[in-house]
């Protein structure tokens, strides 16, 4: 636990740290809510949320894998007693709480939006998606994405991804049927969310030092 | 003291085919100094790195106080410090906060981090960014790193490369206190003159093999006594005198006023013949071969087979 944790904090130090790109980065992932919600209404806020956890999720992963390898920090993490998936849980902790709190800031902006525009607050049947589904899935993507890159070495694989995700994430009469069935009934998604999320926790987990090394370098 | 490290037949095979190590057998026992020498792709980084588990062997066996890497306990690993030869300190934080990831992770108190931070010359850096340290500076940093924790083995690629000279002396000075513990060390280096300041037993490895190891005069002796004593004359030397001194000690002057021969004569003898002989002398010193001698001859004579 004392590994995951320095790892923890150490992650979240970086991003305090790092320029003004990412963090315009971020503020353009949070722009982007409250202008899709004037588009689309409460169908809108769903996909702020979407947007706000997966974006946010892979934006921060990817700069920070950028840096460590091409500073080569990532080495030393590596040589240190650290196991592979301490330092993964470490890093998807801070990640996604970053991720988060912008999601959560960006809900916030999309709620006044919307409210402000429509009169009309999101119902209460959305809580548990915002709260946890999305949250949960979120986490699994972020397994994913570094999954796919200690396998190939290289994410530019996932820019393909995105190209057919991000359509699909805008275009509402696509996406509001699974985002109906999910809403209710919550429960299945959930349960199956958790259960994919520790499966990819223990694959990524397996992944050897060696294995990481060899991707790095 | 027992065996801190011992690897039998350890091969290494890169996914892309490179054989790096073909066949390693080495033991290293607890408190000594290895200095790990050998041309550019030699497999020193390949060796150190299975070492400490950053790869593994593609066959063979390697043990850290007799248990294979993947079977020892959270405890011994933390035990093990490693200085990677390409990496670099996390470079958004900053020199403080990158001590005190360390610390975090060994459960180390901040005292010892401030010591070491004043120890490495980085105290007053420590608000700095690591990304706008120099080269030097950021070789610095890690080895403050990588040493917080005292280690009791420890493996460096290349510690001493890139630092200025008083770095150099200081980094030379803490590894020299390191091998007269009962810790171990294990570095690689191209810096003769630093290994030969530093390590008990030097290994040389060619192409993947070690081609030969042993303490410093070990190696001297192995390459046929080559300690030489050098005498320089007054006045050139005679001709006649030339003669007897081949005939009599099968020694040819290197020079007019310069012979050199090997330190298994009788010295005295040789100088008495000639003083006798009416040649005053200037100057008698012994040469010592060193590490640099050794392994450039050691590498010739290797290519030429
Ligand atoms: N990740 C890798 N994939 C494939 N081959 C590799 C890899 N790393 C090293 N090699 C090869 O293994 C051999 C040994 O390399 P290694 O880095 O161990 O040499 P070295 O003795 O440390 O050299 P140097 O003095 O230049 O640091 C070289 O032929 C190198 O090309
Ligand atoms: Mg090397």
């Amino acid at each position: 636990m004392r590994g995951v944790s320095a790892v923890f904090w150490k992650e979240l130090r970086s991003f305090y740290g790092f320029g003004w790109m990412a963090w315009l980065g971020l503020f353009v992932t949070l722009a982007l809510g409250p202008l899709l919600s004037l588009e689309m209404g409460a169908t809108g806020f769903l996909v702020t949320s979407l947007w706000g956890i997966f974006g946010g999720v892979y934006l921060l992963e990817t700069i920070s894998f950028y840096y460590e390898r091409t500073q080569g920090s990532f080495l030393m993490l590596l040589s240190s007693p650290l196991t592979v998936g301490e330092i993964f849980l470490g890093k998807y902790l801070a990640i996604f709480l970053v991720a988060y709190l912008t999601q959560l800031i960006a809900l916030a902006i999309s709620a006044c939006v919307i409210w402000s525009t429509f009169a009309v607050l999101p119902p209460p049947s959305l809580l548990p998606m915002l709260f946890i589904t999305i949250p949960i899935y979120g986490f699994v993507f972020m397994e994913l994405y570094s999954l796919a890159y200690a396998l190939l070495g290289n994410v530019s694989y996932l820019w393909l991804v995105m190209v057919f995700i991000i359509p699909f994430l805008l275009s509402p009469s696509q996406i509001m049927p699974i985002i109906n069935s999910i809403i209710s009934s919550p429960a299945l998604p959930i349960v199956l969310g958790i259960l994919l999320a520790l499966l990819l926790f223990f694959v990524v987990s397996k992944i050897s030092k060696e294995r990481m090394v060899i991707v790095l370098s | 003291m027992g065996i801190a490290l011992n690897l039998q037949e350890a091969r290494k095979v890169y996914p892309n085919g490179t054989e790096a190590l073909r066949g390693i057998d080495l033991v290293i026992q607890e408190g000594e100094a290895i200095g790990l020498i050998g041309p550019n792709a030699a497999g020193k980084t390949t060796l150190a790195k299975l070492v400490v588990g950053l790869l593994e062997p593609t066959s063979g066996r390697i043990e850290l106080w007799g248990s294979r890497f993947g079977q020892l306990p959270r405890s011994m690993k933390e035990k093990i410090g490693f200085l990677p030869e390409g990496g670099s300190p996390f470079e958004s934080l900053t020199v403080e906060e990158n001590i005190i990831f360390w610390e975090k992770l060994y459960g180390i108190s901040k005292i010892r981090g401030e010591e070491a931070l004043k120890e490495w010359g980085l105290w007053e850096f420590r608000k700095k960014r690591a990304k706008t340290l120099s080269q030097g500076m950021k070789r610095r940093l890690m080895i403050a790193q990588v040493t917080l924790h005292q280690p009791s083995l420890l493996v460096m690629d290349e510690p001493t490369s890139s630092l200025d000279p008083v770095v150099r002396r200081t980094t030379v000075d803490l590894l020299r206190g390191f091998a007269n513990s009962e810790r171990t060390l294990l570095i690689t280096s191209h810096d003769l003159f630093d290994v030969e300041r530093i390590c008990t037993r030097i290994v040389i490895l060619r192409r993947g093999l070690i081609v030969a190891q042993g303490s410093m005069e070990e190696l001297q002796r192995k390459l046929g006594a080559t300690q030489q004593v050098r005498v320089e004359t007054s006045v050139p030397i005679p001709e006649g005198l030339r003669e007897s001194l081949e005939k009599r000690f099968g020694i040819k002057p290197l020079a007019a006023n310069e012979l050199l021969f090997p330190t298994g004569h009788n010295r005295g003898e040789l100088i008495r013949f000639l003083v006798e002989s009416g040649v005053d002398i200037n100057l008698v010193e012994e040469k010592k071969e060193t590490l640099e001698d050794i392994y450039i001859k050691m590498v010739k004579e290797d290519e030429e087979r």
